[in-house]
């Protein structure tokens, strides 16, 4: 059994992070004033009472009569709404302190739980802080009215240690602009103790109209008093920035007066020290908020790396492959000789491999070699027919060699040992040749540097969605991967399915290590380091059964992916090694780090991307940006397919790749990964492996596609090839582990 | 590869698991105050506000703007600008207010700001908090 607490902790930590994302969601896009808000904001007509349609600029709407207050003559409250914002406050307070005159600010609580400095600099200047809203929500929308003026107040609680009782309500202006919805949330507001602060002089420099626009603006009429409203955020503020210190001067050559508004009409100050409990909740809301600006500009950039590693190594994959068909055509490599015809040993472990032995071994012997070749069947102790299966065909050339269950490693180590050959092609008990595989295998031993061959696997099975997309997988992974691979001159793996060995190199490797769950990988790694090459012949096929259940794709995928680790991990030296071993160190094992173990990890965040952006930001640019990933994915895909003279009808399952597969590849590699860390052995251990499989479902289907040839294809699809899946030798090989 | 079987390597990460599980569990609680806790705003000043605390004049910059309740009742808070004992501008007394709450009528030129209440019904909520309540100790100055 693999551990399992570490999924809690995945789940709090995504938890965590979904919470962040929604206040930041919630929070996101706060504007300020514009002139959608403003217009829509002013439907519904007038409706407020004649006494607040013709009076002051502050309302005190507690009584059943509200009451309206004017500012006195020559005096002016200069007002700033949407604030703080780290551009235009500071420049805003600058001002203010060159001409020592106090204003008040319209704070809106995410911007100040975003910026503590700013509110704090406001109030040591002598200003009086204002709520806005939490969100610069329009207040007449209902329902999220106390939410956000509460939230408003803890922001400033947590940021200054202040509470207000004044609010000015977004998409305000001056009172005769007051509608009727507009008044009863002004009602509700008031209710809660706010006293509601509108404008006398609305300088519309939100609209960007013109520096002196805004100056003409902001002077009273006669000497009258005046509370101006401006704005120090949601936008660039440049010309309020400028226009300030016109107002200014000509409102001080008028002998006017400046004051906050609360100042203005002789009233306490609005913002009081806040409560304990306030501060406390003020200081949760803080953190929390500005952990959550922190935790989208982490998401931001991690998706920028994610798009940047991913594009890079499409890219470079297709370059690579481009360059290695380009070197197949070359007229030296298209005509190899043919008469290179070494004697040839297969050697095939099997453990409880009743269901698809018999196909296996049949399609080996039907091989079109003309050199000698036997089949060693090696039977790791199966408890099921495999060896009286093998008995029972009594085929020529094959021999079956029996051992006590030790693992796939020792079952091929033996079976190499009595090998009577030098080339030897390990095959798994699961695959099934063409005709020509073991030639085109062969063929490439003629270049006595080359230790090792991959051959490329095919799946099988390729109905349902599952095993299409294995398919379009092992169809990229082999032609786009491993002629990368190839090209570099540095192989993680030849894979257990399809693969010849030199004697030579197998035993300056080392022969098979059970060190590790991947000990094909582990071996070609070892291989590698020798100073062997290592080389990929893409058509020689070998059909393979793909598993049909999420349980059992799992369950190999989690084998591969911790036994690659484990591969790495043995072989991390080869980093800083010399010569063929620094090739595999430098090139083939960063590139697995990138992308087999990193990429995976941040997989994650393109799924929460996608949410947060469907759901917060533009969904037509999230679905512009996903549209363009799945395209750009396709076509590599098709590429990839091209390559391999393969149908492109599946690539209609792509796209849906990113839902359920994308996932549980990713979270394999996190299972892997702690499943490393945590350093489990005892875990390992199979307790009970017969009652595994025999519920298995038989579901394999023989090779249908018409590359497969003659007698050898109509003996594939008369072959039941039910049985268990690829990963018993998984089992296998952890039992003795 | 990656086994431990001394089991210590296992043991320690099960702490660092415990302890981050910890970390999380707290952050949730603190965004779970921060989001949903914290005490409903309390009634401000403006229903429930003692007389003599809004009675600073504003000219009066860089003194405490908090004075001793004054003998008044409860006054209509409303009316409280009106009460104050008006500053440099031009009209100051502004007792009318007070005294007859009828005839503080919005005016523009008026010099005071003005209540428009023309009905001089203190509001509801003034009634309801006759008790003291912590008055405002704006700590701040004022700044005219």
């Amino acid at each position: 059994m693999a551990p399992r607490g570490h999924w809690f902790l995945v789940g709090l930590v995504l938890l965590v992070f979904a919470l962040g994302l929604l206040v930041e969601g919630y929070s996101h896009g706060v504007l300020g004033e514009n002139s959608s808000g403003v217009a829509q904001a002013q439907t519904g007509g007038p409706g407020a009472p004649r006494a607040v349609l013709h009076g002051g600029p502050v309302i005190n709407a507690t009584g059943a009569r509200p009451l309206t207050y004017r500012m006195q003559r020559r005096t002016v409250a200069l007002t700033f709404d949407d604030g703080p914002d780290p551009v235009w406050t500071p420049r805003i307070l600058a001002i203010l302190r060159r001409y020592h005159v106090p204003a008040t600010f319209f704070a809106v609580g995410t911007h100040a739980a975003s910026y503590p400095g700013l509110i704090r600099q406001e109030l040591a200047d002598g200003a009086e802080i204002g709520s806005h809203t939490y969100t610069h929500l329009d207040l007449a929308g209902g329902w999220q009215e106390q939410l956000q003026l509460t939230l408003t107040q803890n922001a400033l609680a947590g940021v200054a240690g202040v509470r207000t009782s004044l609010l000015r309500p977004p998409y305000s202006s001056t009172p005769d602009a007051v509608t009727a919805v507009q008044w009863h949330a002004y009602r509700q507001a008031a209710a809660d103790g706010y006293l509601i602060a509108l404008a006398s002089l609305d300088t519309r420099d939100w609209a960007r109209p013109g520096v002196d626009k805004i100056a003409a603006a902001a002077m009273p009429a006669a000497n009258r008093g005046a509370i101006v409203m401006m704005h120090d955020s949601g936008g660039n503020r440049s010309e309020t920035v400028r226009a300030l210190p016109q107002i200014i001067t000509r409102l001080k050559a008028r002998g006017y007066r400046f004051t906050t508004v609360t100042g203005a009409l002789g009233l306490p100050r609005a913002d009081m020290p806040a409560s304990t409990g306030q501060r406390v909740a003020g200081l949760a809301l803080v953190i929390t908020q500005q952990a959550a600006d922190h935790a989208v500009s982490l998401l931001a950039i991690m998706l920028v790396a994610a798009t940047v590693l991913t594009v890079t190594r499409a890219l470079l994959l297709v370059a690579f492959a481009r360059a290695h068909r380009r070197r197949l055509t070359q007229p030296e490599r298209s005509m190899p000789s043919w008469r290179y015809l070494p004697g040839v040993s297969i050697v095939v472990p099997a453990y409880n491999e009743q269901a698809g032995i018999a196909a296996t071994v049949t399609s080996l012997l039907a091989s079109e070699y003309n050199g000698d070749f036997e089949v060693v069947v090696v039977d790791d102790g199966s408890t099921d027919a495999t060896a009286a299966i093998v008995t029972h065909l009594g085929l020529p050339g094959v021999r079956l060699i029996r051992q006590a269950n030790g693992g796939k490693p020792a079952a091929l180590n033996h079976g190499i040992a009595v090998a009577r050959h030098d080339i030897l092609v390990l095959v798994d008990g699961d695959t099934v040749f063409q005709t020509d595989t073991l030639a085109r295998l062969v063929n490439r031993m003629q270049d006595p540097a080359i230790g090792a061959v991959s051959g490329n696997t095919k799946v099988g099975n390729r109905t349902g969605i599952l095993g299409r997309w294995q398919h379009l997988e092992y169809v990229m992974g082999f032609n786009l991967d491993r002629r990368m691979y190839d090209m570099i001159r540095a192989m993680p793996t030849v894979p257990g399915a399809v693969g010849a060995f030199r004697r030579r190199a197998l035993a300056a490797a080392g022969w098979l290590s059970g060190d590790t769950l991947a000990e094909d990988t582990d071996l070609t790694m070892a291989i590698c380091r020798t100073g062997w090459e290592v080389t990929y012949e893409q058509t020689a096929i070998a059909w393979t059964e793909a598993p049909a259940s999420l349980r059992q794709l799992w369950r190999q995928r989690y084998r591969w992916c911790y036994g690659t680790m484990q591969s790495m991990w043995k072989h991390r030296r080869a980093i800083i090694e010399h010569g063929a071993s620094g090739r595999l160190g430098r090139r083939c094992l960063t590139y697995l780090m990138f992308f087999h173990v990193l990429l995976p990890l941040f997989a994650p965040i393109v799924d929460i991307a996608l949410i947060y952006s469907l759901l917060f930001l533009n969904p037509l640019r999230a679905a512009e940006f996903w549209t363009g990933f799945a395209c750009l994915q396709a076509l590599i895909c098709a590429y990839a397919l091209r390559l391999d003279r393969e149908r492109l009808t599946p690539l209609w399952a792509l796209p849906l790749q990113q839902v359920v597969y994308r996932q549980l590849l990713y979270l394999v590699t996190v299972q892997s990964l702690i499943t490393a860390l945590l350093g489990s052995h005892q875990r390992w251990q199979p307790i009970h492996r017969a009652g595994t499989f025999t519920d298995h479902d038989p579901t394999g289907t023989a090779p249908r596609d018409p590359v497969i040839t003659g007698a050898s294809a109509a003996e594939h699809a008369s072959t039941p090839r039910d049985g268990p899946p690829p990963e018993r030798n998984a089992a296998n090989t952890a039992s003795v582990w | 590869m990656f086994t431990d079987l001394s089991g210590r390597r296992l043991r320690r990460m099960r702490r660092l698991g415990v302890g981050a599980g910890v970390a999380l569990l707290a952050c949730l609680i603190v965004m779970a105050v921060g989001l949903l806790g914290g005490p409903r705003v309390p009634v401000l000043p403006w229903s429930s506000g003692k007389a003599g605390t809004f009675s600073d004049p504003p000219g009066a910059a860089g003194k405490a703007r908090s004075s001793p309740a004054s003998p008044a009742p409860a006054p209509l808070p409303g009316r409280d600008p009106a009460s104050s004992p008006n500053p440099p501008s031009p009209a100051p007394s502004a007792g009318p207010a007070r005294s007859s709450p009828g005839s503080a009528s919005p005016s523009a030129g008026s010099p005071a700001p003005v209540v428009t209440n023309r009905a001089g019904k203190a509001p509801r909520g003034l009634n309801r908090t006759p008790q003291p309540k912590r008055t405002p100790q704006p700590k701040h100055t004022h700044a005219a």
